[in-house]
């Protein structure tokens, strides 16, 4: 039994219809595929963004807005670590570094960090990809993805993000690139990096050395002479210390985490809304499936007498039961393959504006959810087939040849 | 060897939209035989389509039989009535009932694709052949309304059947064309096939060597020419 070119011959008489079906399907399919292959991306992403941050440090409050201050460089508001505190901190003995972090300023909108040259190296992965490191105030050094080259000369400006319109102006420091970290995949791809004396000297803050004397780059910095700070970044020595770190920086005057924490936390939200969605999506595309049975039998009782016909030319009902049933198989399998390959790209195409907005680097692949999503919707389909061919199957279609 | 079909004390019901049963076909005995063309005559809802869709085992029977030669095929499981019907029953209906978006070939080699029956190799174009169709057409609905019934007599000759079922097969053709047709199944039934014909075409009538008339579905004699 061969019930092809029949069935070939109903797709051909009716391919507006078929085509419209398979549409369907494919939109349904893509959605669910592109939402499921984004949010994966979106969570390799932010783990490979936070994966060059050991530990973070910064005053009591919120650790997902610290979080996205210094990892995602979002703008927003975090209250300031005490002096005290940044100074105990940055002579700690279990830290392999400590590197205090200032924000606030941006040139032609891309962030600019002040930080120390330790935590620099840490996110270029050991070494720059051009360029050498700041020797004094007034250099910079930029991310990967930074626009600006070596040598260029600029000027920065207040704010960052939403602060930016409150306090717009540029500084009179004119700053000088003089090296270029290596591919991070994060946000700091685009930061303008200076030393972290130069952020607090335009802000007219002690520059964490004595004024009076030799002006030092970094460590070690001057107790007397520090400022507050959004957060600092550790690298602890041992595993042992980066937990002993944690446990006595979580105090009345501080807070630390390890930024897989947060993250763990965000992808359980993520996760669950995932989950939601994916029902929903499943549920979605089952009811296009079902809307498209519905018109399949709508669109097949036209034809029964040609059903009729092949019964009077000796055709078993199984060749009907089979004929009707291929022709939705052949909708629904179509509509899931080129859902998939749409929703692939349209996880490509959301993944370039997510990636051009916020600097990660997002990657989306098809992965076993989503083939998991679509042999689900394929085997619904299959099922669902069943309803028309098997309504043919037990119709005395034979009638219609009257 | 000729061979014979047989209708014994048959009688089908149908039951009407209010779910009602009433007598679609009576016919006590009637006898096919091979070589001649039986022509079944009547008004329209008299019952002919109805005797054809016996014949072919395509309707239950309330009672009787339907003997072909020695076989009682009225009694047959529907899957082997699908089977003898593929492999001795010619179908030829009233406007041929051709797929349209097949290919002549496509709609002579269809019942090729019902199951596991085969033809010698180029029995698809020996019939397309023999009736002058023109194969390289990609769709049948582009033939003439003559090329059309030609792939429709193909088709029904795919397997050799011994017994035509022809179903008002020059209702929709012109005199020329009407004409071809009465002369093929005079062929058909010089080849010693069984032809019967639901027709109340006078020019078929003619032809034909038995005349069963239905009335009200009720077969009333049989008139031999």
């Amino acid at each position: 039994m061969n019930p092809f070119p029949f069935v070939a011959a109903i797709i051909r008489k009716d391919w507006w219809a078929t085509i419209a079906f398979i549409t369907l399907v494919a939109i349904a399919t893509a959605l669910g595929v592109a939402m499921i292959a984004q949010e994966r991306a979106l969570r390799s992403g932010s783990a490979r963004a936070a994966d060059r941050f050991d530990l973070i440090v910064s005053a009591p409050g919120s650790q997902t807005d610290v979080m996205l201050k210094t990892v995602f460089l979002r703008s927003g508001t975090v209250e300031l670590l005490s002096p005290e505190v940044t100074a105990k901190l940055l002579a700690d003995p279990r830290a392999e570094f400590a590197a205090p972090l200032g924000f606030g300023d941006n040139h032609d909108g891309n962030p600019i960090v002040g930080t120390t040259s330790d935590l620099i190296s840490a996110v270029s992965g050991g070494a720059l990809a051009e360029g050498r490191m700041f020797a004094s105030y007034d250099e910079a050094v930029v991310g990967f993805a930074s626009t600006l080259a070596i040598g260029a000369k600029f000027n920065a400006e207040h704010g960052h993000g939403d602060d930016k319109a409150e306090s717009e102006g540029e500084h009179g420091t004119t700053l000088t690139v003089v090296g270029r970290m290596k591919l991070a995949n994060s946000p700091w791809d685009r930061a303008i990096i200076l030393p972290i004396e130069q952020m607090w000297l335009v802000h007219n803050l002690p520059f964490g050395h004595n004024p009076i004397g030799h002006k030092n780059i970094g460590a070690p910095f001057d107790a007397r002479f520090l400022s507050g700070v959004p957060a600092v970044i550790v690298k602890p020595k041992t595993l042992s210390d980066a937990y002993r770190l944690r446990g006595d920086y979580r105090s009345e005057k501080s807070t630390a985490f390890f930024p897989a924490e947060v993250l763990l936390e965000l992808y359980a939200l993520m996760g669950d809304i995932r989950q939601l969605m994916s029902i929903m999506a499943l549920g979605t595309q089952a009811l296009v499936i079902a809307a498209i049975v519905a018109g399949v039998v709508a669109l097949l009782r036209v034809h029964r007498k040609p059903f009729a016909t092949l019964r009077a030319l000796g055709a078993p009902r199984r060749y009907v039961l089979t004929s009707v049933w291929l022709y939705v198989a052949i909708i629904v399998g179509s509509g899931s393959l080129i859902g998939l390959i749409l929703g692939w790209m349209a996880a490509q195409v959301v993944s370039k504006f997510l990636s051009a907005s916020t600097g990660m680097t997002l990657s989306p692949t098809i992965g076993a959810s989503e083939l998991l999503l679509v042999a689900s919707l394929l085997l619904a389909g299959c099922v669902l087939a069943l309803v028309p061919a098997v309504r043919f199957y037990r119709e005395p279609i034979i009638e219609s040849l009257r | 060897m000729t061979s014979s079909l047989r209708l014994a004390s048959i009688s089908v019901a149908f039951s009407d939209a209010k779910g009602m049963y009433f007598s679609a076909l009576t016919a006590n005995d009637v006898n096919f035989k091979s070589g001649q063309i039986t022509v079944v005559s009547g008004p329209s809802g008299s019952g002919k389509s109805t005797l054809l869709h016996v014949i072919a085992g395509l309707i239950p029977l309330k009672s009787g039989t339907v003997t072909w030669n020695t076989r009682c095929v009225s009694d047959l499981s529907e899957v082997l009535r699908d089977r003898w019907r593929l492999k001795n029953i010619g179908y030829l209906f009233q406007d041929f009932q051709l797929i349209p978006d097949l290919t002549p070939t496509g709609n002579v080699a269809l019942p090729l694709s019902f199951g596991r029956h085969s033809v010698p190799e180029n029995r698809v174009n020996q019939l397309l052949n023999d009736f002058s169709v023109p194969a390289s057409r990609s769709k049948t609905s582009e033939l003439s309304r003559g090329e059309q019934q030609r792939v429709a007599f193909a088709r029904a000759l795919l397997f050799d059947p011994p017994i035509i079922l022809a179903d008002e097969p020059t209702a929709s053709l012109d005199k020329a064309n009407a004409a071809v047709v009465i002369e093929r199944l005079q062929n058909l039934a010089c080849d010693g096939k069984i032809v019967i014909v639901a027709s109340h075409d006078t020019d078929l009538i003619a032809a034909g060597h038995v005349i069963l008339h239905l009335d009200h579905g009720v077969v009333c004699e049989a008139q031999h020419t």
